[in-house]
């Protein structure tokens, strides 16, 4: 891309050549150099320097790689360039990018350098190379301060990728040339090496103000443009302030005066400028004709620029809707709407200023939020958290083993302890009940004991089944033994067979006290009518209640039964109160562990779900909850009650939290907002409709649909500032808590 | 379980996490067809899973887990959807795509080597006190919690009706001047003022 030789034409700039190089072309007609003076500033090979540029208002930024005088007095540089990231917006995907960040092109082709006017230099450019490469002397604080920009990637025009690495020779430059260079001896007849601002100190204070009047030189930026330019700006507007040392022109004592003022009140200087400043600004809102350019730009350098900077804090990011994304831009689209790129005609209304720099608002936040997704992430990756509750969990329970061994024997042994006990006393129902009790009553882990949740005795099921089996046939011959005749038999086989049924299932000890009772009425002679309805009922109480005890035994037998759906079955335990919502679990919890804690401490049988996490979930180590349901109210409300009178202290040093959940709304189809539709098309093309609105794609900026999704997309990046705000400051208070817990 | 087993196990389904993305703001009447239909476009979508919604209000968006081919796939359709906005279902209001996270999943293998401990606390602890705290401080936090989701959901029927009644006047605009485009209003108008453009 080269800019247009007008610039320059209309005034003629100081310009004095320097030092001389070789000379080249076919009749030696052209001569190279290596020094020139333009327009009062001081440049040599290798430096970098800004561009000027008919569209953007951001300028180029290109290393002087070459300077000739052609025969025909034309003078000429070849130019190395550098990309913005605003630029390469495209390929940068999710790289961070420091504020005032540039990328030299690279590889091989035409974005890489160019041959441009002289004249068509706008000014010299700080750039400091901050590549970790071992070739490269890492700059000092101060040279990092006084630097305009930095760059450490390249950009490869072809491949369009990015790279921190730097061959021996980028884009066909040597490398050396693209380093810090450390001191060298600093008269300007000499060739200066690049991005050196230690050369700018010893310097007589001539040069440093040439240096920085170059540096002001920035022609004015729009409001809407990113926060990155507004901070090199202030920091050299802060520089500037250091320097204001031999100053006597009155634009430098303009930028001494904007020093002093913190850089919120920049705008509201602005308008305290001088009439030629102001002038010279309404020159540039004006429309950009690249024929006067150059003139204004002129006059506009040594004015300071109005800065819009970003209330929040946006410094991080690096984007600005005005700049294109290739060197070899087309003219861009001016559509009133969704333009989000080169909204600078002179058609510019207020609002327009407004969308672009939503844009840049949108992006700095997306960018933003991006920055702290990553953050999160790390966050949500719980590493040291989750690592250091397991470790706390590995002497705990090494310490309690012993006790936990002996609980959990105890539950190993208690099983098999109904069994013998049962087939011992089969026959009497009361006895059964006897039993009952006890394991009821026993199973409790002693206070302060931590026991490691062991699974619960997987193969319960079987051995229940067992015992009601051999229930079931230990009672029969007693009853018909005791009564009456062929028809007690009949219908005692009958029922045998509905046990023999229902005993495939686990049957809690209550519901075999029932069983029992019915055996017992039966076999002492009352109605079988009686009996019938007594195993009738019993049957289907039984698969009512025991539903959740099915979904387990059929999960540890593999067998697969479609089961109601989990939401319903939550809806229906709402409705009898056997719902339990459990906070402050560890979220790595599956809903086995769940159950398997339920049981461990409460000795309660109970079917869990965690549930999921979405976007919006805390990502602390106690952001676990769970729904569960267990069998009867009065165990719901056991839990609950006992969980806030005690204390149960988890792996992750949170206490278990029970409560009711509140009553759900059983709507199906909530109501979804932000889907738009015209309502009077709609009735027209009620058949297309429904085909359109299958269809999915990516929002093209040509429409408003693409603006109103941006909307969009800044409300959920804003949303996922709360939340990241929100979960930031609950992870505060439960860690100062915390700190002060023993438990260890 | 044995325990080389279960850290296969484990392993794949963290493979399994690192394939999939994360959608939200989604209608409710998206379905699976629907989803796999538009994320077609960009790969071969091995698994559509809706995350239900139990703890919160039900007027949220639907959320639902992706599962694609590669993790390269997932990561490029997060990195291209945050940077444009993709629309399913309807417009204008984009997805959210985001990469999965283990919880949310959920039929999760449990993590190998964890043990789960729980201890009941003695009211004489010291650490019972705090452990009160804690448990209020949780409760605490939900309430905030859900107040924040209230505030986001207002926010964004704001944004909604918003632009409901913007895109109304505007289709209303464009209505209005085609119209006059079309039965010679502007024609007649124009030849009037000595406009002549309108004649076409």
């Amino acid at each position: 891309m080269s800019h247009s030789g007008e610039a320059g034409q209309n005034e003629n700039l100081e310009f004095k050549w320097g030092q001389k190089r070789t000379v080249g072309g076919k009749k030696g007609e052209v001569q190279f150099y290596g020094t020139f003076t333009y327009d009062g500033v001081d440049y040599s090979l290798y430096d970098c320097v800004y561009m000027h540029n008919e569209e953007e208002t951001e300028p180029y930024i290109g290393k002087l790689i070459k300077i000739w005088e052609t025969a025909d007095k034309k003078r000429k540089v070849k130019i190395h360039w550098f990309f913005h990231s605003s630029e390469i917006i495209n390929w940068l995907g999710d790289e961070e990018v420091h504020a005032n960040e540039i990328f030299l092109a690279s590889g091989e082709g035409s974005g890489v350098a160019n041959i441009c006017d002289l004249e068509a230099i706008a000014g010299k450019c700080n750039v400091v190379c901050i590549s970790k490469d071992s070739r490269n002397p890492q700059p000092s604080e101060q040279e990092l301060q006084m630097a305009d920009y930095v760059f450490s990637r390249t950009f490869d025009v072809r491949h369009c990728t990015i790279s921190d690495q730097m061959d021996d020779k980028v884009g066909g430059l040597a490398v050396k040339f693209l380093f810090v260079k450390k001191e060298e001896p600093l008269e300007f007849k000499t060739e200066r090496t690049e991005g050196n601002p230690n050369g700018l100190v010893p310097r007589g204070s001539e040069d440093v103000k040439d240096s920085l009047v170059g540096r002001k030189s920035l022609p004015d930026v729009k409001p809407a443009c990113g926060a990155a330019l507004a901070t090199t700006s202030g920091r050299q507007v802060s520089l500037s302030g250091d320097k204001a040392t031999t100053y006597g022109t009155e634009s430098d004592k303009n930028e001494m005066k904007r020093s002093k003022l913190p850089a919120d009140h920049v705008e509201a200087e602005d308008k305290g400028k001088s009439s030629q400043d102001s002038g010279a600004l309404e020159n540039k809102a004006s429309k950009n004709s690249t024929a006067d350019g150059s003139v204004k730009f002129s006059e506009s350098r040594n004015i300071n620029r109005k800065i819009a900077v970003n209330g929040n804090d946006a410094k991080a990011l690096v984007t600005s809707t005005t700049s294109t994304e290739k060197k070899p831009k087309t003219v861009p689209a001016k559509d009133f709407l969704g333009s989000d790129k080169g909204v600078k005609s002179a058609k510019d209304t207020g609002a327009l200023d407004d969308r672009p720099s939503k844009k840049a608002r949108v992006d700095c936040s997306v960018k933003l939020s991006e920055n702290n997704n990553d953050i999160g992430g790390q966050k949500l990756s719980r590493n040291s958290d989750r690592n250091k509750g397991k470790e706390l969990a590995a002497p705990l329970t090494s310490g309690g083993a012993l006790k936990a061994g002996v609980s959990s024997h105890w539950l190993d042994k208690d099983p098999k302890q109904k069994t013998d006990e049962k087939t011992t006393k089969l026959s009497n129902g009361k006895l059964l009940k006897v039993s009952a009790r006890n394991c009821q009553g026993e199973n409790r882990i002693p206070e302060g004991d931590t026991s490691e949740v062991t699974p619960k005795p997987a193969d319960r099921g079987g051995v229940r089944r067992l015992v009601v089996v051999v229930l079931v046939v230990g009672i029969l011959p007693g009853p018909s033994m005791a009564g009456s005749g062929l028809l007690n038999n009949v219908f005692f086989a009958a029922s045998f067979g509905v046990f023999l049924f229902s005993g495939l299932l686990p049957i809690s000890p209550l519901w075999m006290v029932v069983f029992g009772a019915c055996w017992l009425c039966c076999g002492l002679g009352a109605e079988v009518v009686w009996g019938a309805a007594w195993g009738g009922f019993g049957g289907c109480r039984y698969n009512h209640l025991s539903s959740n005890n099915r979904l387990q035994h059929l999960e540890v037998e593999n067998i697969y039964i479609p089961m109601k759906p989990w939401e319903q079955r939550m809806i229906t335990a709402q409705e009898q109160g056997t719902l339990v919502q459990l906070s402050n679990l560890d979220p790595a919890c599956t809903s086995k562990q769940v159950e398997d804690i339920i049981w461990h401490a409460f000795k309660e049988n109970c079917t869990a779900k965690m549930v999921q996490h979405t976007a919006i979930s805390s990502p602390h180590s106690a952001s676990g909850q769970a729904f569960i349901i267990l069998k009867t109210r009065g165990a719901a409300e056991r839990i609950i009650t006992e969980l806030d009178d005690r204390c149960l202290m988890l792996s992750n040093r949170s206490p278990l939290v029970g409560s009711v959940p509140p009553p759900r709304s059983v709507q199906k189809k909530s109501a979804f907002v932000g889907h738009l539709s015209i309502d009077i098309i709609k009735h027209q093309m009620q058949r297309e409709w429904k085909e359109a609105l299958s269809t999915s794609h990516y929002s093209q900026p040509n429409n408003m649909e693409y603006e109103m999704a941006m909307e969009w997309c800044l409300l959920q990046s804003r949303s996922k500032l709360w939340w990241n705000k929100f979960y930031k400051i609950q992870g505060e208070e439960l860690r100062k808590l915390k700190a002060n817990l023993k438990l260890k | 379980m044995d325990s080389a087993k279960a850290k296969a196990n484990y392993a794949a389904f963290e493979e399994r996490v690192r394939r999939t993305v994360y959608v939200d703001n989604l209608s409710p009447q998206v379905n699976e067809s629907i989803l796999k239909s538009a994320f077609n476009q960009f790969g071969n979508v091995q698994k559509v899973e809706f995350i239900p919604n139990y703890a919160e209000e039900s007027n949220m968006p639907c959320c639902v887990l992706v599962e694609m081919d590669s993790p390269e796939l997932a990561k490029e359709l997060v990195q291209a959807m945050s940077n444009q906005p993709f629309m399913v279902f309807g417009m204008p209001r984009p997805v959210r795509v985001c990469a999965a996270e283990m919880e949310m999943f959920e039929h999760r293998p449990q993590k190998p080597g964890t043990k789960i401990t729980c201890l009941w606390l003695e009211p004489q602890n010291p650490d019972f006190t705090i452990a009160e705290k804690l448990k209020e401080l949780t409760r605490r936090h939900a309430a905030e919690a859900s107040f924040l989701l209230q505030y986001q959901l207002e926010e964004e029927e704001k944004l909604a009706k918003q632009q409901a009644e913007t895109l109304e006047a505007n289709y209303k605009k464009y209505e209005l001047i085609e119209k006059v485009l079309k039965d010679g209003t502007a024609k007649r108008l124009g030849h009037r003022y000595g406009i002549n453009e309108f004649d076409a």
